[in-house]
């Protein structure tokens, strides 16, 4: 069985697992931290 | 946290049951004391720790304009201001409701008219207090949510996508929403 050339299967993978940006449908962006109050509760 | 055009807000509801000083806001379970209350207090829907957990918990606003904070440091409670810049940058007071609320109805009661939540506001039904008898009201179909300003808040239902303000009384008791300074 022939190997799949490493840059090959990058390639593929990159085409069908493209990078999450986080973005929602409107173009607005998930912050990237949490936050949390006096009591520790953390907020998303 | 959520960015939205060039606000961040919190993606949940308050839950906090002291303010910044560490001074502990009063939990009023009893009717009759939150009818009456004339100082900052909050409350769980129906008493249940689970539906504060879930949906936050809900504030007079003697609590959310009490001059000792809720919100954490590099944080306030949203604005009038804030609110209105958020409409407008999701369509209008018509359609931005709709791009807030959760979509779907697993926790919103059908029909969650218009919802998305396009915005990843991601606002529940927490429902209400009313300053009448301390009566429980609108959980499933109605978020309400104080701003800092005035004894007013903004309001998302479960049969519209529309988002509204609406005058109440100080110890009427909503949830409240974060934005960062």
């Amino acid at each position: 069985m022939k190997k799949i050339p490493f840059f090959v299967a990058v390639l593929f993978f990159s085409c069908i697992f493209p990078a999450c940006d986080k973005k929602s449908p409107t173009g607005n962006n998930a912050a990237e931290t949490t936050v949390t109050d006096i009591d520790g509760n953390v907020y998303q | 946290m959520i960015q939205i055009g060039n606000q961040v807000w919190m993606a949940e509801n308050l839950k906090v049951t002291h303010y910044i000083n560490g001074d502990p806001i009063l939990n009023t379970t009893s009717d009759t004391e939150w009818e009456d209350i004339n100082t900052g207090a909050f409350c769980c829907y129906n008493n249940s720790e689970n539906h504060g957990s879930t949906y936050g918990y809900l504030y007079n606003w003697f609590a959310v304009s009490d001059s000792r904070g809720l919100a954490p440091q590099g944080w306030h409670v949203s604005t009038e201001d804030d609110w209105e810049e958020l409409i407008v940058y999701l369509g209008g007071n018509d359609t931005a409701g709709g791009k807030l609320k959760e979509a779907g109805t697993s926790h919103w009661q059908s029909p969650n008219t218009g919802a998305t939540n396009e915005s990843g506001f991601s606002a529940l039904h927490a429902g209400c207090r009313i300053e009448t008898y301390g009566l429980y009201m609108y959980i499933g179909v109605g978020a309400l949510f104080w701003i800092y300003d005035d004894n007013d808040y903004y309001y998302l239902n479960n049969t519209s996508s529309q988002v509204r303000s609406r005058y109440a009384a100080k110890n009427f008791g909503g949830s409240v929403r974060c934005v960062k300074n």
